[in-house]
């Protein structure tokens, strides 16, 4: 029984195929991986290595290098919130302590104060997975994360 | 005000811009039809004589970079776009892939052309999810159209483009640290020399260069290498994009001729202050910069010598304007313990440096058993991180964190006094409610 579906397969196939080295191909899968079960598993790296002959070694090395690869089952909601030079002089800290009072269900949101994200023109931003709002007071960030939990449910 | 070249920008306000019919119609894809018809070396020279300068932060020569490719090497060659735009304050690289992606295609593709790159890369920063999509749906567009691939144009001259996101790591902005990344490594900088030009990407020749380098080459082959060199200073040609933000009233990416007055941008350009507020400092060149006093800003012009000459830096063209309402302990903190925590840990003096940095200030801004002394002791650390390590983060660490201490001790001092105060506030108020009862 694999761990990928048969759309994954098929992408880590073609990543394979599609650079000059087999490990160049790492990053590529591991983020199809990300953008498909929102982690990598143990159970995953194994068959990396197994199946398509991607050493364990470098797989991990990706994973425990990059912020981006997490092995754990993450949040369905994962909050990315720029808390860097400019989006602090705009209060990151003060909105990011708020979310984090914010009531939620198990497993339902994660916050995650992370480096610049490139938009300090609408300071302070944050991503909700892939999805990237600006200028979010506390407010803001509240009542968004308020809508998106309750859309939960019918995804 | 008068008005400006833009090159870069020069699908600002027009709709559409992104789609290859639009940035046709405007030209797009004539400069690479120019090129086409001269030798690389001539497209090298042009460069070379325009006095393009790398955009991402170090502001070498772009042609000459591109002259250090051995030209007789028989192997694959490579053309990577660092588009990982992670410098804190910068979002000007994130523009162009907003405005015109094609405009970077073309560039790559010119510029492939002259260093003889049979494969190139454009690499992003993940978190750029929209920014990744424009520029894939670029690339697919401009191999339809056959400006990417076999025989561009009926030219012999063949290329192939893809793209590669990062995985939020800020050392791959480094451009050896990149290299690695696509490599499928860890994105850790690798000793220099060998530069990548002579061995980069799996040991093969590699030109590296930011996004609005690149997205420049199209405009300089068009309108000529004097038209560049017109634009700007002397040693500073052309035009660069600066990334204002903080509270001013119109945060945003303006297209610039270097050596441009800070003022007038400041004033004129991001419309001055927001709310009233007074400038205390500017980052002017990304959070490795040294910070600048209101002082050395009035007469400061922004271009590479200028900045230099007042001991901070260009860099990325990111201005962070910082008002009185500002603590530069807060500042000094966020500073130091974005540097730790990215990091890649390969060299003790920026591994260790770092961390000590990051430990001292946390104390610090805690008014825990801190002192006066620590900030010496910051400072020394400091000294100690600087050209000991593989690449420049460390000195990145080191500089702004020496800058602030120099130039805003006063306030990190008082900021002890009236923290040890401040720890003592409940005592004399339950004194008083004592009193009163």
């Amino acid at each position: 029984m694999s761990s990928f579906s048969p759309a994954v397969v098929e992408a880590i196939e073609r990543d394979l195929g599609r650079f000059e080295t087999r490990r160049s191909a790492i990053l590529p899968i591991l983020h199809t991986i990300h953008d498909h079960y929102g982690y990598v598993s143990e159970t995953q790296v194994e068959e990396l290595e197994s199946r398509f002959d991607l050493p364990k070694v470098h797989v991990q090395e990706v994973i425990s290098f990059y912020t981006r690869f997490q092995q754990q089952k993450p949040c369905r909601f994962h909050v990315q919130f720029c808390d860097n030079i400019v989006c602090r002089m705009f209060g990151s800290d003060k909105v990011i302590a708020k979310l984090r009072e914010l009531p939620a269900p198990e497993g339902m949101i994660s916050i995650e104060p992370v480096p610049c994200l490139g938009v300090c023109d609408g300071a302070p931003a944050m991503l909700v997975n892939s999805d990237r709002h600006l200028r979010v007071d506390a407010d803001k960030a509240t009542a968004l994360l308020k809508d998106y939990m309750q859309q939960a449910p019918q995804e | 005000m008068e008005s400006l070249t833009k090159i870069t920008t020069a699908f600002e306000g027009i709709a559409n811009s992104r789609a290859l019919a639009c940035y046709e119609q405007h030209d797009g894809y004539q400069a690479l039809r120019k090129a086409l018809a001269l030798s690389p070396a001539e497209v090298i020279q042009q460069v070379k004589d325009s006095g393009l300068r790398g955009r991402g932060g170090a502001g070498f020569p772009t042609g000459l970079k591109w002259s250090f490719v051995p030209q007789d090497y028989k192997g694959n060659k490579y053309l990577v776009c660092n588009n990982d735009e992670g410098e804190p304050g910068t979002f000007k690289d994130r523009y162009i892939c907003e405005l015109s992606p094609h405009m970077l295609v073309e560039g790559m593709i010119i510029s492939a052309y002259a260093i003889g790159a049979g494969k190139g890369y454009i690499y992003t920063r993940y978190e750029f999810f929209d920014e990744i999509e424009w520029l894939q749906t670029a690339i697919a567009e401009a191999y339809q159209a056959g400006y990417l691939g076999k025989d561009i144009l009926g030219s012999g001259f063949s290329f192939d483009l893809d793209h590669y996101a990062g995985a939020g790591a800020y050392i791959c902005g480094e451009e050896t640290g990149l290299l690695s990344s696509l490599e499928g490594k860890k994105g850790q900088p690798k000793l220099k020399p060998p530069f990548p030009a002579v061995s980069g990407y799996l040991g093969c020749p590699t030109i590296v260069n930011n996004t609005e380098t690149l997205a420049t080459v199209p405009w300089i082959i068009n309108n000529g290498a004097a038209a560049h060199r017109a634009i700007g200073t002397e040693k500073s040609a052309g035009t660069k994009l600066f990334c204002i933000s903080g509270h001013v009233q119109k945060p945003g990416v303006y297209e610039l001729p270097l050596g441009y007055p800070f003022m007038k941008f400041l004033q004129e350009d991001a419309g001055g202050m927001a709310d009233g507020l007074q400038l205390k400092g500017c980052i002017p060149g990304g959070a490795s910069a040294p910070i600048l006093t209101p002082a050395e800003l009035q007469d400061l012009t922004l271009d590479y010598e200028a900045l230099a000459a007042k001991g901070s830096m260009l860099g990325s063209g990111a201005v962070i304007i910082i008002d009185q309402r500002q603590s530069m302990v807060e500042l000094l903190k966020v500073t130091v313990d974005f540097f730790h925590h990215e990091s890649c840990g390969q060299c003790t003096p920026c591994r260790e440096g770092t961390g000590w940095l990051a430990s001292i200030m946390h104390n610090y801004s805690a008014g825990n058993k801190a002192k006066r002394a620590d900030l010496d002791l910051m400072h020394a650390v400091s000294k100690q991180m600087m050209g000991k390590t593989i690449c420049a983060l460390s000195d990145a660490a080191a500089m702004p964190t020496m800058a602030i201490i120099a130039k805003y001790r006063q306030e990190l001092e008082d900021f002890l006094e009236q923290g040890q105060k401040k720890q003592h506030e409940p005592f004399y108020q339950q004194q008083e409610q004592r009193g009163s009862a």
